[in-house]
């Protein structure tokens, strides 16, 4: 894809802090301008990306070549990535871990967002970072530490039960699981009816937390959190959503970059904790003296049972090449209620054994599937089937993998934010 | 599969251990029956192969003792240091079965489980037999019986059990006898009968294989999940591959993956490669059948993606083959780094 007239793309500078400098510059009077309408500037956005092992090792930048992207170096951790065919830049890569690249860009945003969709269907190597719930509580918890209750937050809850369907919906056709299905305008549609819920709250954080409190025990899918807005130092913030995107409504890059961060920190402990909790461990049987590891399983436990309909379509629909989870299997029956399948990603091509009943999940990751797998089933449980889960690796809670992660590396906190 | 038919499965009752050993939350639909009481998984498929001395004292006994047997499961619990050898079965067996040489075998490395296992220092050990609860009686004085044989051959012996498999509407449990013969402490536990997996009405209460496949299976074994983990196995190495290339797949490597790393642990492979790589070899050919791109091998499979398309064509072919209810099996010649 290459677009006649890509707004918004970059300079050639020749320095990070040249090409900081120039965002910072784009960025002042930008959020101001937007809300006036009175400006054509995007805002400038992040993405969190995620690359996989080839060969026993991760190389960002040759993932980006294979899929046809023009990628030149500012230094030893910042390249500028541009779309073939075009003369300038569109974003900048910044490689300070090879598995967790973060790339910039000023785009607009459903062009950003496509282009960066279209570098994900490009290569089985390259991921996004997904963010479920407890990654959001964590956030919200350090906000509430970090910044006076008369600051302003954002939070979006979103919850959509896309396989239930009442009695006379059963034959809802099957395209109601494609992907990429949003809350849009729905006048002119017949919408099957079942539980959607969509709520956007900005308030400032220590009325909102109150709210929250009392809110979440009485309806579930405000457990289902995709969006929050992360204060910046001084005015505006920085929104994180699910699928691991971040927008600066801040006056500082800086302070964007500082938040990406502290989300990085968290997810890559928590993913790599999260491995090594359930991967098998190899060892030579005939000579070790330790116990083998044949990795933990993860649970799910549904607050409550799916019913029947529901169940059997979420399972037909795993059956297809294309569904909300991603994965693929042969489902294997084992009575009413319960399936097991022997799935496989249809993106990363991780394979990944699932038992599902009405009741719970259980999931074994072989050794080498990455953790996001478990971080992106959580989010895609808790936004498609169930808002209110208990979820465990192990005996451990996966909250604990969240919560236990330092968010900074200096000091272990998130004072700077 | 009939409830009473799978109780005897040997790859159930492997699975049953593991779940019962992994660790769960409380209130989870899977109990850490084992785990609960301390016993935490320490191996699967061990060998315990006797030394030298060992071996030569064993030539000269009266009654067949194997010196190099294999045991399903290890169990470990921190208290005294115990081991407990773990065999599985479908059913009983008298003291003239030929189950007995490896019975003793195992009784035996029970008796100098230190250097079997290779642990060092002074740990306890227990043998005990999983089998199916109706047949737990019996398999209790055969143990005891077979103990004593050794034991009267002047050799080191360990206290034996029998653990029961019961499966009922509400789940799989473990048992053990109220007042068994044998004298080892962990079925004991299991007196009051402990369950592992809850089910509903009508559900099977086979969990998630994490071992689908063992060397003694039995013919007439539940391979279905051994068959899909296979086939989601073949499709994520054939989704990641860079393409063009020609891309060689060993059996070796793909069964590692399948058993969670298990299968290199199977100390004699050569005992395997006449079963189980002749069987992944025809299952290769069910699923690619004569396509040109595709060269099926004894031991590994070379497959050449020249464009995209092959890898869509040949992804889907094994995506929507159906692979037969039996897995073929074969004979398998020497290789010729064999002969």
């Amino acid at each position: 894809m290459s677009e006649e007239l890509t707004e918004n793309l970059l300079p050639t500078l020749n320095t990070r802090h040249e090409y900081f400098d120039y965002l910072d510059r784009w960025t002042i009077g930008t959020v101001d301008e937007l809300r006036a309408h009175m400006t054509i500037r995007a805002l400038v956005k992040a993405f969190l990306l995620e690359t996989s092992r080839h060969n026993g090792s991760r190389d960002v930048i040759t993932t980006f070549r294979s899929i046809y992207q023009e990628i030149n170096r500012v230094d030893d951790t910042l390249y500028r990535v541009r779309w073939s065919g075009e003369t300038n830049d569109w974003a900048l890569i910044e490689v300070e871990d090879e598995r967790y690249p973060v790339l910039y860009t000023a785009l607009k945003t459903e062009v950003a967002n496509r282009r960066v969709d279209q570098l994900l269907n490009s290569s089985s190597l390259l991921d996004k970072a997904w963010f479920a719930a407890p990654m959001f509580h964590r956030l919200w918890k350090l906000v509430l530490d970090a910044y006076p209750s008369h600051r302003f937050s954002k939070i979006v809850f979103e919850h959509e039960s896309i396989y239930e369907a009442f009695l006379d919906d059963v034959s809802v056709s099957h395209e109601s699981d494609d992907e990429q299905d949003d809350f849009g305008d729905e006048e002119d549609i017949i919408v099957p009816e079942r539980r959607r819920a969509r709520m956007q709250i900005t308030e400032r954080i220590g009325r909102l937390d109150k709210a929250l409190q009392k809110m979440r025990p009485e309806y579930e899918p405000l457990e289902s959190i995709v969006s929050m807005r992360i204060p910046a130092p001084r005015r505006g913030g920085h929104d994180v959503y699910f699928d691991g995107r971040f927008t600066n409504r801040s006056d500082s890059i800086t302070s964007l970059r500082q938040t990406v961060e502290v989300v990085a920190s968290i997810y890559r402990y928590s993913t790599e904790m999260a491995e090594d909790a359930s991967w098998p461990q190899p060892m030579d049987t005939a000579t070790a003296v330790k116990p083998i590891s044949l990795g933990m399983p993860l649970l799910v436990k549904f607050s409550q049972e799916l019913d029947m309909t529901t169940f059997e379509r979420w399972i037909a629909a795993l059956r297809r090449k294309n569904n909300r989870f991603r994965l693929w299997g042969n489902p294997i029956n084992r009575g009413p209620g319960k399936a097991h399948i022997y799935a496989v990603d249809n993106h990363l091509w991780q394979p990944i054994d699932l038992e599902i009943t009405r009741d719970h999940l259980y999931a074994l990751l072989p050794s080498g599937t990455c953790g996001n797998t478990i971080h992106r089933l959580i989010a895609n449980i808790q936004q498609f089937i169930d808002p209110k889960l208990e979820t465990y690796i192990g005996d451990k809670k996966y909250e604990d993998f969240i919560d236990q992660a330092p968010v900074d590396r200096a000091s272990g906190d998130l004072s700077h934010v | 599969m009939s409830n009473s038919v799978l109780a005897k499965d040997n790859l159930f009752q492997l699975n049953i251990l593991v779940w019962a050993s992994f660790p769960q939350p409380l209130g989870a639909p899977i109990i850490p029956a084992l785990r609960n009481f301390g016993y935490i998984l320490w191996a699967i498929e061990k060998p315990l192969d006797a030394s030298v001395a060992e071996k030569a004292r064993l030539a000269k006994t009266t009654v067949e003792i194997s010196p190099n047997p294999v045991v399903d499961v290890v169990l470990h619990h921190d208290e005294n240091c115990t081991y407990i050898l773990i065999e599985c079965k479908p059913s009983s067996f008298g003291v003239s079965s030929d189950r007995t040489p490896q019975a003793r075998g195992i009784i035996v490395a029970g008796g100098n489980v230190a250097s079997r296992l290779g642990v060092g220092g002074k740990p306890v050990s227990e043998v005990c037999y999983l089998v199916p609860t109706d047949d737990a009686q019996s398999t209790d004085t055969t143990l005891v019986a077979l103990q004593e044989e050794v034991s009267n051959q002047g050799l080191a012996v360990c206290p034996t059990g029998a653990i029961g498999l019961s499966i009922k509407s509400d789940g799989a449990y473990l048992n053990a006898l109220n007042n068994p013969k044998g004298t080892a402490k962990m079925p004991s536990k299991l007196i009051s009968e402990q369950r592992v997996i809850s089910i509903n009405e009508e559900q099977d209460p086979r969990p998630l294989y994490v071992i689908p496949w063992i060397p003694d299976i039995q013919d007439d074994s539940d391979l279905e999940t051994f068959k899909e983990k296979f086939r989601a196995q073949l499709l994520s190495r054939l989704g990641k591959v860079a393409i063009p290339t020609k891309m060689t797949l060993k059996f070796e490597e793909l069964l590692d993956e399948v058993s969670r790393g298990v299968f290199r642990y199977w100390g004699d492979k050569s005992s395997l490669f006449g079963r189980v790589l002749p069987m992944v070899e025809k299952l290769m050919r069910i699923f690619f059948g004569d396509d040109i791109r595709v060269i099926v091998g004894r031991r590994e499979v070379t497959i050449d993606f020249k464009v995209e398309k092959d890898r869509e064509e040949l992804m889907e072919r094994v995506r929507t083959t159906a692979l037969p209810q039996k897995l073929p099996e074969g004979i398998q010649l020497p290789f010729e780094d064999q002969l």
